[in-house]
C-alpha cells in the first residue's frame, strides 16, 4: 500500500506506527522525530482517529520515506485504529516510565498487535518514554528490558522532552526493518493471523 | 626403457624422437593421456577413490570394514592388478580375508593421493589418440560403486555392479569384469573403421603394454572386437613392478612382489549356445578347462561322486560361484490402479463426498515393470545345482531379492493438466481481449500440451463458449441449496479434523519420519495475503465445480473452456446473489462468525474472559470472498434490525433482564428494548452475560445447522456489547449482576432529578456520579461502526493520507474522524449520545467515562491538555448535540453496503475473477493430491508435497494482474505435475505391494531395494506368482548371470556383497603366510535372450614368463 507513494528517489516507503496507553507521550515522540521539537502531552492535545506525519530519512545512501501513524492511545478509540495496523513495517509500543499503568498496559496493546498486524515479521519496539522524569520514575529499566526480552521486541527508553534516544530508537527500528527486506519488498510472505475486527477490544481498558 | 629420469638429459646426450614411427608415437599419446589423468604409479589418479566423499569419520564397524575391504582392493590393484586386476571387485568381506590379501598386496596409494580431486558427478574421462591416421577415442571410465560403499551410503554388490548408479549409465565392462577403474580404447566415431580386427587390436594392447610399463598404469585396458554391437572387448591390464608398499591399515608390512602380474581378459558371445553350456554346470567346467585348472584331486577321490563330469568335487570346491538372476514382471493392466485399500479413509473424504473429486496423477499406471533380481551369494560351487534336468537355483533359494520398479516415462499429469488447461483458456480470453489472439507465445505454449482430450476442449474455447444451460444450473442449484447458512461454521470444524486425521494415521504408517503435510485450509492462510478463499467456502466449492468442467473425469455434457464456464456459471451466481440480497437470506458457506477469539479475550484483562464470537469480515480471504462476506453482513444487521423491531413492539419496556440473561434457545423477542439502536452491532459475537457465555459459543461450534443458532447469535451479541460496555472495571462474572440491574432503564431515577429524561443510557457507569447533577453516570448506547472490507480501509487510509502532513491536514483528519465523514468511531457521536443518556453533564462527565487518564480524581479536573481552552474535544463537545445512538444517522449504512458489494462483484470481468481465485484453484488442486491418503503414509509424496507447498506459499499471487500478458506458472504447474507423479507412483506401488509401505518407500528413493525378508518377500512372491505361469512358482528369469572365480593356487574368495544380511560363506582363512601369489582366474557368463556372454580374466604371473 505504502508503495503507491514511494518517490523515484526514495528506495521504499515504510509505515511505522506508534501506539501505546493515553498521555505517554506518542504524539510529542513523533513531532520530536520528525519536526524537533517538543511538546509535551499535555500540551497536545489528544488524538482523534489517527494522524500520521511524513519523514525522509538517508540509511546507507538510500532515502526511505517513513510515514509515521500516530494512534489515539484512548480506551474508546482503539478498534478505530485498529485498521491501520494493516500493512505496518514497524511498529512502537509506547509507554510512560513515570507511570506504571501504562506499562501494565503494553501486554495489552501487545496482544492487539498481534491480533491485528498482518505480518509476524513485524519488527516492534518498545519505547519508555520520559525518562526525563527520573524523579518520579515508576517503571525501571530493567523491567522494561525484561517485559521487551519476553516479548522479543525492540527496547529503548528515550525523551521526547530531552530528545534522548528518539532518533536512535527509531534509527534502530528502520534498520531492522530494511534488514528484513520481506518485509517492505513487495514480496512480503505474509503468514497472517488476522482476527476477527471485532469490537470485543473496543472497550479492552486497562486495568487501572 | 624405462624411468626417462629428468637427470638423463643433464648428460648432454641427445636422443633423436625424429625417426619414431606411427605405433611409437601412439604409444606417446597413450601415455601422455595417462599422465593427464595422473595414472601413473598405480594410481587412480583422477578418480581415486580415496578423493571421493568418503570420510574416515564417525564410520561405524561396517563402513570400517567396508573402507578398510576397499584399501584393500585398491591397494590389490595397484600391486597385482597386473596380474590380478580382475580380483580387484573379489572384494573380501572378512577381515581374515584383508590379511590374506595385504599379505601378498604392497602397493602404496597414498603417494598419489593428493592428487587432483574427482568431481564425484563425472564417471569419464576422454581422449583422442590417432595410430596411423586413425582416430581412437581413449576414455577413462570410473564406476563409483566402491566409493560409495566405503562412504557408507549404501550397500552395492561388488560382483554385479549396477550398470546405473548415481543416475549415470555405466560401461556394461564394469558390470562384466566387476572392475570399478578402466580404460576403453574405442575407434572414434568419426572413425572410417569401426571395426577394430583381431589383429589390430592385439597390437592397440601391445601398445598399452609398453605404455603401462612406462607409466606404472594398472588400469586394465579394454578394445572392441568384431562387431560394435556385440559389444565383445578383449583386455589387458599389467601390474608393473613395483617398490616398496606398505599395508599401514592393517599394520602389516609386506614387501612387493617384483614381478609385473598381467591379467588379459576376453569376450565370448555366443549365440543360441548349445545346451550344455545354458547351465551351470555346464559353464563350471567350461571354465575349468578355460583357466586351463589341473585336477590336483581327481585321483585323490574318483569314486566319490562326479558320474558325469570328470573333475573332482574337491576341485569344484575351489571356485567360487554367485548368481544373480533376474525376473522381469511387466505391469499387467489395471483399471483401478487407483484404487486405494487402505481402510478408515472414508473419514478423510466423507467431508467432500457431494463434490466432484478431480483426478490427479498420470492416466494410466505409471508403472511399467517390476523386476527382481535374486542373488545368490558367493559360495563353492557344489553348493548350487544348476544342470541339465535338474536346478534349485531358482529365486526362492536366493540369499537376497532386490526389487526394482520401472515407471514409464510418461510426463502428463490428469491435475497439472487441468491447471494448465484452465490457465490457458485465461490467456486466450486475454488476448482476444487484447486484440491480440494469434500471438505467437500462445502458440508455443500450447505445442506443450499433450492431452488429446485437453485439445478438444482447447478447440471450442475461442472466444465464444458453448455451455450447456442445464449443466450451469446444476453446479448452481447445488451451490446455492447448500443447506443451513451455519453449515458455514461447519467447514472449520472439517478441515480441522482433516488437519488432525492425517497426523494421526500418518503416526501409526510412517514411524513418524516425515513431517506433517499441511492442509489445504492451513496453506491457504499461508499464500500472499488474503489471495484465497477459505477452505469448503462457497466460492471454493464453485471452483470445485468449475474445475471439474475441465477434467476429463467430469460429467459435463459439453466439453469448454475453463473461463467459458466460468462466466456463465459467475452470471447465475449474480443473479442469485441479488435473490439473496432481496430476501436477506444469508448467503450460504459464507462465514462471517468467525472462530472464537479466545485466547487473547482470555489474557487480556479487558477480555470479558468469555468466548466470543463475532461477525466479520476475514480479511486472510480475498476481494471476493471480502466482499461476499459484506453482503452476508449486511444481511444480518438487517435482520438484527427487523428482530429489534418486532421485539422492541411487543414488549418495549419490559424486556428485562431476565430475558436477557435467559438462555440462548430464546428467541429475538426477548431482547431488550435498549438494544435496537445498539442492535446494529450485530459484531461482537456469541457472548452471554456470565454463566451463559461459554455454553453458547461452544453450542455455535459444535451444532454448526441449528437453524436457532443464528438469532441467538444475534441476540447474544447485544449483550456481549452491552457487557462490554459495563465491564470496565470487573470480570465477567460480576458483570451479570451488574447489566441485569442496568438493563432496567434507570429513568426514574434520573427523571426525579432532572427535567428532562435519560436516552439512550445503557447502565451506570461504574459509581461516577454527574458532576454537575449527581445523577449516576450512565454509559450510552453507540452504533456500531458496520464493516469494510479491505478495499475500503485501503481507500480510507489513502485518503487520510492524501491530506498530506501540513497541520491543516491534521486538522482535516482530526475533524474526518471526529463526525461521521468517515467510518470509524465519531467522538462528536459518542459525545451526543453520551449528552442524551446524561442529562446535564459537563464535558468532565464525558472524559471521565471516555478518557479516564485525562481526568485527575484527586484534583476533580481535567488533565491540561483536555482543559487547554482551545482545545479540539471541547470543540467538538460544544457542537455535539444530544442524540441517543438511535436517532443518529446510521454509521453504516447496510443497504449503500450490500449493493456496492454487489456492483463490486457485478462489475468483475471474468479475467479478473479467474485472477482472484486462481490461487484458490491451485490451493484446491493441492487439496486434491493432500486429501490422498497416500500423502501420509509415504515419505516421498510427503516431501513433494511439501515442496510444492512451498512453491505456492513463495509464489507471488499478490502481484498477478487481471491483464496479465502472459501468465506464467510453469514453475507452479511443473511442481504439481512432480508431486502428482510421485503420488501415482506411491499409489500404484502400493496397489502392487499392499501395506509395505517400507518396501515401497525404499523403491521410490533409491528405484530398487533389496526386499527384506518376512512380510516384504512374502508379498513380492506373491505378486510374482500370482503373474507367474509356470508350476515354479517363479517365471523364467529373463537373465541369468554368473560369476566363477578361484585362484591358482587356490585362495579365498568369499562373497563381496558387502553389508549383505544372508548367510556369508566362509572362506578357508588364516592365509597369512602364504608365499606364491594366488592368481586370480574369473569367469563372468551372462544367459539372455538367447544368448551367452561370457568374459573371462586370467592372470599370469611375470615371474614365469
Amino acid at each position: 500500500m505504502s508503495d503507491s507513494h514511494s518517490s523515484s528517489e526514495t528506495v521504499a516507503t515504510l509505515k511505522l506506527l506508534l501506539i501505546g496507553s493515553s498521555g505517554t507521550g506518542k504524539s510529542s515522540l513523533l513531532m520530536r522525530f520528525v519536526d524537533g521539537v517538543f511538546l509535551a502531552p499535555d500540551e497536545i492535545s489528544a488524538t482523534i482517529g489517527v494522524d500520521f506525519k511524513v519523514k525522509v530519512i538517508d540509511v546507507e545512501g538510500k532515502k526511505y520515506k517513513l510515514t509515521i501513524w500516530d494512534t489515539a492511545g484512548q480506551e474508546r478509540f482503539r478498534t478505530l485504529t485498529s485498521s491501520y495496523y494493516r500493512g505496518a513495517q514497524g511498529v512502537i509500543l509506547v509507554y510512560d516510565v513515570s507511570n506504571r499503568d501504562s506499562f501494565n498496559d503494553l501486554q495489552t496493546w501487545f496482544n492487539e498487535l498481534d491480533t491485528y498486524c498482518s505480518s509476524k515479521e513485524v519488527v516492534r519496539m518498545i519505547v519508555g518514554n520520559k525518562v526525563d522524569k527520573e524523579s518520579s520514575r515508576e517503571v525501571s529499566k530493567q523491567e522494561g528490558q525484561e517485559f521487551a526480552r519476553k516479548l522479543q521486541t525492540l527496547f529503548v527508553e528515550c525523551s521526547a522532552k530531552t530528545k534522548l534516544g528518539v532518533q536512535q530508537a527509531f534509527d534502530e527500528l528502520v534498520q531492522q526493518i530494511i534488514d528484513t527486506p520481506s518485509l517492505w519488498q513487495k514480496q512480503a510472505p505474509s503468514n497472517v493471523r488476522l482476527q476477527p475486527n471485532t469490537e470485543t477490544q473496543e472497550y479492552s481498558g486497562c486495568a487501572c | 626403457m624405462a624411468d626417462m629420469d629428468a637427470d638423463d638429459f643433464e648428460n648432454f646426450e641427445f636422443i633423436d624422437y625424429t625417426t619414431s614411427g606411427p605405433w611409437e608415437k601412439f604409444i606417446i599419446q597413450i601415455e601422455s593421456c595417462l599422465k593427464q589423468w595422473g595414472l601413473v604409479h598405480n594410481s587412480y589418479g583422477v578418480f581415486n577413490p580415496k578423493r571421493m566423499p568418503a570420510t574416515d569419520e564417525n564410520m561405524d564397524l561396517d563402513q570400517e570394514l567396508a573402507l578398510a575391504l576397499h584399501d584393500n582392493d585398491e591397494r590389490k590393484a595397484n600391486t597385482t592388478t597386473a596380474t590380478e586386476s580382475a580380483d580387484a571387485t573379489v572384494a573380501k568381506a572378512s577381515p581374515t580375508s584383508n590379511k590374506a590379501g595385504s599379505s601378498r598386496s604392497s602397493g602404496v596409494v597414498d603417494s598419489n593421493a593428493s592428487q587432483v580431486p574427482s568431481l564425484s558427478n563425472v564417471y569419464q574421462h576422454d581422449s583422442t589418440v590417432t595410430l596411423d591416421g586413425v582416430p581412437y577415442t581413449l576414455s577413462y571410465r570410473y564406476h563409483p560403486a566402491k566409493a560409495r560403499i566405503a562412504s557408507g551410503v549404501e550397500r552395492i554388490d561388488l560382483d554385479f555392479l549396477p550398470t546405473t548408479l548415481e543416475g549415470f549409465e555405466h560401461h556394461s565392462l564394469h558390470r562384466w569384469t566387476a572392475l570399478t577403474h578402466i580404460l576403453v580404447l574405442s575407434p572414434a566415431p568419426d572413425s572410417h573403421s569401426p571395426i577394430i580386427d583381431l589383429g589390430l587390436a592385439k597390437l592397440l594392447q601391445s601398445s598399452f603394454a609398453i605404455a603401462f610399463q612406462n607409466t606404472g598404469c594398472n588400469i586394465p585396458v579394454f578394445v572392441p572386437t568384431g562387431q560394435v554391437r556385440n559389444g565383445t572387448y578383449m583386455g589387458l591390464s599389467i601390474q608393473p613392478q613395483l617398490s616398496h608398499a606398505r599395508n599401514s591399515d592393517l599394520g602389516l608390512d609386506e614387501m612387493a612382489e617384483d614381478q609385473a602380474i598381467e591379467v588379459r581378459y576376453n569376450t565370448l558371445l555366443v549365440p543360441y549356445p548349445p545346451a550344455q553350456y545354458t547351465d551351470l554346470a555346464g559353464i563350471l567346467e567350461l571354465f575349468i578347462e578355460r583357466m586351463g585348472i589341473d585336477d590336483d584331486y581327481a585321483d585323490m577321490d574318483d569314486g566319490d561322486d562326479d558320474t558325469s563330469e570328470g573333475y573332482s568335487q574337491q576341485l569344484k570346491e575351489q571356485i567360487f560361484v554367485s548368481a544373480l538372476f533376474s525376473y522381469q514382471l511387466d505391469n499387467w493392466y489395471d483399471e483401478d490402479w487407483r484404487q486405494w485399500a487402505d481402510k478408515g479413509d472414508d473419514t478423510v473424504t466423507k467431508s467432500r463426498e457431494r463434490l466432484p473429486d478431480l483426478p490427479f496423477g498420470p492416466v494410466q499406471d505409471p508403472l511399467k515393470s517390476i523386476h527382481l533380481v535374486a542373488r545368490f551369494a558367493s559360495a563353492p560351487s557344489t553348493v548350487y545345482l544348476d544342470s541339465k534336468n535338474l536346478t534349485d537355483m531358482d529365486a526362492s533359494q536366493a540369499n537376497i531379492w532386490i526389487l526394482k520398479a520401472i515407471f514409464k516415462p510418461d510426463d502428463y499429469g490428469l491435475l497439472s493438466g487441468i491447471l494448465e488447461d484452465a490457465v490457458s483458456s485465461w490467456n486466450v480470453e486475454v488476448k482476444s481481449l487484447l486484440g491480440a489472439s494469434k500471438d505467437q507465445a500462445s502458440e508455443k505454449g500450447e505445442g506443450s500440451y499433450t492431452s488429446l482430450l485437453m485439445k478438444g476442449a482447447r478447440l471450442i474455447q475461442g472466444t465464444i463458449a458453448m455451455v450447456d444451460a442445464s449443466d450451469v444450473e446444476n453446479i448452481v442449484d447445488d451451490l446455492c441449496t447448500t443447506p443451513s447458512p451455519s453449515a458455514s461454521i461447519t467447514p472449520y470444524n472439517d478441515n480441522t479434523n482433516a488437519a488432525l486425521q492425517p497426523t494421526q494415521r500418518q503416526r501409526s504408517h510412517s514411524q513418524g519420519t516425515t513431517d506433517r503435510v499441511i492442509s489445504a485450509a492451513e496453506l491457504g492462510l499461508h499464500f500472499r495475503r488474503a489471495t484465497t478463499v477459505p477452505y469448503n467456502s462457497f466460492l471454493w466449492k464453485m471452483l470445485r465445480h468449475l474445475v471439474d468442467v475441465i477434467s476429463p473425469n467430469s460429467h459435463i455434457s459439453y466439453p469448454t473452456s475453463f473461463m467459458g464456464f466460468t462466466k456463465a456459471v459467475w452470471a447465475d451466481l449474480l443473479m442469485q446473489f441479488d435473490v439473496y440480497w432481496e430476501r436477506k437470506e444469508m448467503i450460504p458457506l459464507i462465514d462471517i462468525f468467525g472462530e472464537a477469539v479466545d485466547e487473547y479475550a482470555s489474557d487480556d484483562d479487558d477480555g470479558s474472559g468469555s468466548l466470543i464470537k463475532a461477525t466479520f469480515i476475514d480479511f486472510r480471504f480475498n476481494l471476493m470472498h471480502q466482499k461476499l462476506s459484506m453482503i452476508n453482513c449486511c444481511i444480518s444487521w438487517e435482520l438484527a434490525l427487523r428482530q429489534d423491531e418486532q421485539s422492541s413492539s411487543p414488549s418495549p419496556t419490559t424486556s428485562t433482564s431476565s430475558s436477557a440473561d435467559s438462555a440462548a434457545e430464546e428467541s429475538s423477542p426477548e431482547l431488550p428494548k435498549e438494544q435496537p439502536s445498539l442492535k446494529p452491532t450485530s459484531v461482537s459475537g456469541s457472548a452471554e452475560p456470565g454463566d451463559d457465555a461459554p455454553m453458547v459459543a461452544t453450542a455455535d461450534d459444535t451444532k454448526p445447522s441449528d437453524s436457532i443458532n443464528r438469532g441467538s447469535g444475534a441476540e447474544v451479541k447485544h449483550d456481549a456489547l452491552a457487557e462490554s460496555l459495563g465491564e470496565m472495571d470487573i470480570n465477567a462474572s460480576a458483570t451479570l449482576p451488574k447489566s441485569t440491574t442496568a438493563t432496567p432503564p434507570p429513568k426514574d431515577a434520573v427523571e426525579t432529578k432532572i427535567s428532562h429524561h435519560s436516552e439512550g443510557g445503557l447502565k451506570p457507569f461504574k459509581d461516577l456520579k454527574l458532576l454537575a447533577t449527581g445523577a449516576p453516570m450512565m454509559v450510552p448506547k453507540l452504533q456500531d461502526q458496520g464493516y469494510m472490507t479491505e478495499d475500503m480501509i485501503q481507500d480510507q487510509e489513502d485518503l487520510l493520507e492524501n491530506l498530506g502532513s501540513s497541520a491543516d491536514a491534521a486538522k482535516t483528519r482530526a475533524e474526518l474522524q471526529s463526525s461521521q465523514l468517515i467510518s470509524g468511531k465519531p467522538p462528536m457521536l459518542y459525545m451526543g449520545a453520551f449528552k442524551a443518556a446524561n442529562p446535564g453533564c459537563t464535558i468532565g462527565d464525558f472524559i471521565r467515562w471516555h478518557s479516564p487518564k485525562d481526568w485527575d480524581e484527586k484534583k476533580a479536573q481535567m488533565s491540561a491538555r483536555m482543559a487547554d481552552s482551545g482545545n479540539f474535544w471541547q470543540e467538538l463537545w460544544e457542537k455535539a448535540e444530544a442524540l441517543p445512538a438511535s436517532k443518529q444517522k446510521p454509521l453504516f449504512d447496510h443497504y449503500y453496503q450490500a449493493e456496492k458489494a454487489l456492483s463490486y462483484l457485478k462489475n468483475q470481468t471474468g479475467s479478473q475473477i479467474f485472477i482472484q481465485l486462481l490461487p484458490s484453484i491451485c490451493l484446491l488442486a493441492y487439496d486434491t493430491l493432500t486429501s490422498h491418503p497416500v500423502s501420509t503414509v509415504s515419505p516421498q509424496a510427503t516431501k513433494a508435497l511439501q515442496e510444492l507447498a512451498q512453491v505456492l506459499t513463495d509464489f507471488p499471487w499478490d502481484q498477478l494482474s487481471a491483464t496479465e500478458k502472459k501468465l506464467d506458472l510453469e514453475p507452479i504447474i511443473a511442481k504439481f505435475k512432480q508431486a502428482e507423479q510421485t503420488v501415482g507412483r506411491v499409489v500404484s506401488l502400493l496397489r502392487k505391494f499392499p501395506e509395505q509401505f517400507s518396501l515401497v518407500e525404499r523403491i521410490l528413493k533409491d528405484s530398487e531395494s533389496v526386499v527384506e525378508d518376512g512380510t516384504e518377500r512374502d508379498c513380492v512372491l506373491t505378486v510374482f506368482s500370482a503373474a507367474g505361469f509356470a508350476k515354479t512358482v517363479f517365471p523364467k528369469p529373463t537373465c541369468r548371470e554368473f560369476v566363477m572365480e578361484t585362484f591358482d593356487p587356490v585362495s579365498s574368495p568369499s562373497s563381496s556383497f558387502i553389508g549383505a544380511p544372508g548367510p556369508t560363506f566362509v572362506t578357508p582363512d588364516d592365509l597369512t603366510g602364504w608365499d606364491a601369489r594366488p592368481l586370480q582366474r574369473r569367469m563372468y557368463a551372462c544367459f539372455k535372450d538367447s544368448e551367452v556372454r561370457i568374459v573371462d580374466a586370467v592372470a599370469k604371473d611375470g615371474m614365469f614368463m
